[in-house]
């Protein structure tokens, strides 16, 4: 015999026979009314008056969008010691990698405007007709009307980085030409020549600025090519240092940090690889919070919903209260437009970045 | 598992009243959820225990039945539509529940058993006492599976999630209720009988 299931019969005959006494059906039978509907319609109709003129005002009277992350405040530099996602009301998210050093500079009501002084962001920014973001990316200016890409400035080798995952971006270079990318492309540019790893550790103020030059490779560790945005030159640092025994050998956040150079490289294969060995080596541990988010985000990023929802809900599961929370069950939402899920999202993160996506999905609740 | 007394409708009768109540005939529905009543406060009771608002409860499960019914076309079986209805309303009430705790300082708990009786209902008590210290929807996935005795696939049905994710959560509940049993005497016996059922 089972030993819940015998409880809940005992628990259930027990509870007939309470209802039975207390007659509640009985009960029930008798308070069963149906509510007045004339009464309501006056009231109804007041409220319904009262809302058009709300929405008629925010709709004459532009608002500008808000940030959304704790911590986060306009015209304030802030400096990521862990990666973390910033969310926006109009849906945008800038995931920022560890040591970055960013400030929103000014918000509107179609985007906002993003000086990133050092550091990587990966960005996801709806498209809508009006969208207008700008992202200050050291000298680079990144215009985007929605998509999403991974950029990155790292002031010491003065090297912008730029890989494109969706959509289009115009690219202002400081000599102000502008180019245009698109979905696929990776752009690497170094402002100086390449430097050892020893001088860049050694770098306390940034070289002065050089004409923009053509992409370089420069021979350093992959963790620090890595650091620098330079992703596709790390993961053939690590291919060569031996990729098996990097995952084998790193501490949690490196080998996490080994995940996103493959992920970020472009070989899908190689960033399932270090992400799977960081939760098996170092589960329930905040690289491996890390790790199984870009788990789904990787089977996301291929369309494969299976796979996707199976991480996120994992994630959901394994780090109640990750940094991902809200990305992860907003994505479970977008993949299945359930409606229950929808109703969580919104109780948890009801101004989140899936939001509005919740609300349709629950018809307009 | 206790066997529900379901009265078992003749299909024609049951599709008529349904079409009827589609277009728009509200006497048709009343008269689909008055046979309906009997199990509706049952799985009211199962979900929210013995509440004194249970009757209000069921009213509700009956006005937004009516009007979700008119916004759905398709194909059903009126008893697991109401069931639908039900949980969706003992969610709302728990959580309400919850939030007047909050509010009222000292509120008496309204989901412990009734009072006053010649046999006390130790395990009903006892029972609801630990479910009140749970997560809402762990506490509408256990008293689904082990009090009102549906299998998994209904339980993930009417919670409207996946499969997979209804046997987390009733093996999330399952740990949680036992963990949170031992410390009431009542339960000692039941928690020492044999292996705890599983939720795969």
């Amino acid at each position: 015999m089972k030993g819940l299931e015998s409880l809940g019969r005992e628990v259930a005959r027990q509870q007939d026979e309470a209802l039975a006494e207390a007659r509640a059906v009985a009960q029930a039978s008798a308070a069963l009314e149906w509510p007045a509907e004339r009464s309501l319609r006056w009231p109804l109709l007041a409220v319904a008056a009262v809302l058009v003129c709300v929405v008629a005002a925010l709709l004459v009277v532009p608002r500008p969008i808000a940030v959304e992350t704790a911590g986060v405040a306009v015209a304030s530099w802030v400096s990521a010691e862990a990666e973390a996602p910033v969310t926006f009301s109009d849906g945008a998210t800038l995931l920022v990698r560890a040591g970055s050093r960013f400030q929103v500079e000014k918000l509107h009501e179609h985007g906002a405007e993003v000086r990133l002084e050092r550091g990587a962001v990966s960005v996801s920014i709806p498209h809508r007709d009006d969208t207008r973001w700008t992202l200050a990316i050291g000298p680079y200016t990144v215009k985007v009307v929605g998509t999403r890409f991974d950029t990155g400035w790292e002031p010491s080798s003065q090297t912008f980085s730029l890989v494109m995952h969706d959509g289009a971006v115009r690219v202002v270079s400081p000599d102000g030409t502008t180019t245009q990318y698109v979905a696929g492309q990776t752009v690497t540019v170094s402002l100086s020549p390449p430097v050892a790893p020893d001088e860049v550790d050694a770098l306390a103020e940034p070289p002065p600025t050089r004409a923009p030059g053509p992409p370089r490779a420069a021979p350093a560790s992959w963790k620090s090519l890595a650091q620098r945005g330079q992703y596709g030159d790390a993961l053939a640092a690590a291919r060569r240092a031996g990729w098996a025994k990097l995952g084998a050998t790193l501490p949690a956040d490196d080998l996490a940090l080994l995940g996103d150079v493959g992920r970020l490289g472009g070989d899908v294969k190689a960033a399932r690889d270090a992400y799977g060995r960081t939760r098996a080596r170092f589960p329930r541990s905040a690289a491996a919070d890390t790790a199984t988010f870009f788990l789904g985000r990787l089977a996301f990023d291929e369309r494969d919903a299976a796979g996707a929802t199976k991480w996120f809900e994992r994630y959901e599961a394994e780090f109640p209260n990750g940094p991902f929370g809200a990305e992860a069950l907003g994505r479970r939402v977008e993949l299945t437009k359930d409606a229950v899920l929808a109703r969580r999202y919104l109780e948890r993160y009801p101004t989140g970045p899936h939001s509005r996506l919740a609300k349709a999905v629950l018809g307009g609740d | 598992m206790v066997t529900a007394k379901v009265v078992q409708l003749p299909v024609s009768d049951e599709a008529a009243l349904v079409a009827a109540a589609r277009a728009g005939e509200r006497v048709a529905f009343e008269k689909l959820f008055r046979r309906e009543l009997p199990s509706v406060v049952r799985l009211l009771g199962r979900l929210v225990g013995h509440d004194a608002d249970l009757p209000d409860l069921a009213n509700e499960v009956m006005v937004l039945g009516w009007k979700a019914l008119r916004r759905h076309h398709e194909a059903l079986r009126f008893g697991a539509f109401v069931s639908g209805v039900c949980v969706n309303v003992a969610r709302n009430h728990l959580r309400a529940r919850r939030r007047r705790r909050w509010l009222v300082f000292g509120e008496p708990d309204a989901d412990l058993e009734a009072p006053a009786r010649e046999a006390p209902r130790e395990a009903l008590q006892a029972t609801f006492a630990v479910l009140k210290t749970l997560d809402d929807e762990l506490r509408l996935a256990f008293a689904l599976r082990f009090i009102d005795g549906r299998e998994l696939t209904e339980v993930a049905e009417l919670l409207g999630v996946s499969l997979a994710t209804a046997k987390r959560r009733l093996r999330e509940a399952e740990d949680e209720f036992v963990a949170r049993a031992r410390q009431h005497p009542a339960l000692e016996g039941w928690l020492a009988s044999a292996r705890w059922g599983g939720a795969s």
